[in-house]
């Protein structure tokens, strides 16, 4: 059965994870100019795979409350006690645990926006991130922007892993300044028009932009999908 | 001998400012420069054009003694103010200097600095001569040996498409998009770099380690700057 979190993925976050010495101190700045630019109206926000919680940090900043998702107990409680000294009211983020192998907790249209950042690649394959997009566009309400964004063919990561199958990548190694051995099985769409595919028929898909930056031995190329829902 | 700003354009900027124009973050490439380029040269370094100020606290916090230029006294207060409230505390005090609108020279000592960031800023000298006089100064000013990270915008940057070409790789736009709040009139110049061949011959008398780029393509913008690292001979 196809799940939404794969266990060889989840394992080397979770060593990633094991300090917190790959901390953020400030948020996507393609994020900062989303929010302007595409959600546009302060709600209650779904960050499906918030990372260390900058970009969770920022929307309640601007406004939002904030339901922040991860797959490590740790990273949480540093998400939580980085909430905290800066000073983030406890009313405007809660954080949770991701759970079930297959469906996201909430119920049907709960979330006004839902953005997911660097979370589809790790699916590890077409038929498991397609289940997951139905289930965020699920959570969403009608209207809902959503924001997702995922490893363009051209990012090194990409590069330095082996294809194994249409749309299918194996990567093993070290991820560039980090020292963890990292074993991730990648989705990684051929193109923006595959991309745009996988969404259902209730999301409008208003663009598949994208962001890059080309230096010191890195291609960090993303493809980032905007969307509404109908 | 041209002098190092562009009337124009310094008060389209003074204008934005007046509006309370502003971020909140550094640049993240900023960041990440700082960390992979940078960082081996950290000590007395420049910030040319800082600005909101962002990307000099971040240097600031890291440990580098700052200094910066730019073209708005107020923009010294805002800095200041963002210093002390975040409750930030520094080894070394930025000095944040504004420049005289008639200077050719920057006020600098000859061999001053281990290090100089511009960010999004030489291009807004919109001409050749004074880019290159500029970059002469940039020399001057910089210990041999001292790194040098400069971005500017490419050939692909929404400002090409948009803008009013004036010749020798100078436009002019009133920029309307997503990108930019400023009510009123915006209309500012801008230099384009438009290959890497074109960044050599530029930066002929620098070394040059390596040429790399950004760009952001969504909303109607797209970002493409290069990232110009080099380094002052020894």
């Amino acid at each position: 059965m196809t799940k939404i979190k794969n266990t060889t993925n989840i394992d080397s976050y979770n060593d990633l994870y094991s300090t917190m010495e790959h901390d953020h101190e400030y948020p996507n700045i393609n994020l900062v100019r989303l929010e302007k630019w595409h959600l546009k109206s302060p709600g209650f926000v779904l960050d499906h795979g918030c990372g260390y919680g900058e970009n969770l940090i920022f929307l309640t900043k601007k406004g939002y409350k904030v339901h922040g998702v991860e797959i490590n107990k740790e990273l949480i409680k540093w998400i939580d006690l980085k909430c905290r000294i800066k000073q983030v009211p406890s009313n405007q983020y809660s954080l949770e645990l991701a759970a079930s192998d297959n469906k996201i907790a909430q119920d049907d249209e709960t979330f006004d926006h839902v953005i997911s950042l660097g979370v589809l690649e790790m699916l590890g394959d077409k038929a498991a991130a397609t289940l997951y997009i139905n289930e965020l566009t699920r959570v969403l309400k009608p209207g809902g922007k959503m924001i997702i964004s995922t490893l363009h063919p051209e990012n090194s990561f990409v590069v330095q892993s082996k294809k194994i199958a249409e749309e299918k990548f194996s990567f093993s190694g070290k991820e560039m300044d980090k020292e963890v051995q990292l074993q991730y099985e990648l989705y990684i769409p051929k193109d923006a028009n595959s991309f745009s595919k996988i969404f259902p028929k209730s999301c409008k898909v208003d663009e598949i932009g994208s962001w890059n930056n080309v230096y010191c031995n890195v291609n960090g190329k993303h493809y980032c999908a905007l969307i509404t829902k109908k | 001998m041209g002098k190092l700003t562009d009337d124009l354009t310094v008060n389209a900027y003074k204008m934005a400012y007046s509006q309370g124009y502003d971020h909140s973050y550094p640049n993240e490439n900023i960041v990440r420069l700082e960390a992979s380029y940078l960082r081996d040269s950290k000590g007395v370094c420049l910030d040319y054009g800082y600005g909101f100020g962002e990307n000099l606290i971040h240097l600031a916090k890291n440990g580098y003694s700052m200094h910066g230029i730019d073209i708005d006294e107020t923009l010294i207060d805002k800095v200041n103010h963002k210093i002390s409230s975040r409750n930030i505390t520094l080894d070394f005090t930025p000095e944040l200097t504004t420049m005289d609108g008639s200077t050719f020279r920057l006020p600098y000592k000859d061999n001053s600095f281990d290090c100089l960031l511009s960010n999004q800023t030489v291009y807004l000298l919109a001409d050749e001569g004074k880019i290159q006089l500029l970059l002469e100064e940039f020399y001057r000013i910089l210990k041999p040996g001292a790194k040098m990270l400069i971005t500017m915008m490419g050939e692909q940057n929404y400002n090409c498409f948009e803008g009013e070409y004036l010749g020798n790789n100078v436009y002019e736009y009133d920029d309307k998009s997503v990108m930019n709040k400023v009510k009123g009139d915006f209309t500012h110049r801008y230099y384009i770099l438009h290959s890497e061949p074109h960044i050599n011959w530029l930066f002929k008398n620098f070394n040059i380690d390596e040429v790399g780029s950004w760009d952001n393509i969504y909303r109607g913008v797209s970002g493409h700057h290069y990232v110009i690292m080099c380094h002052k001979p020894k």
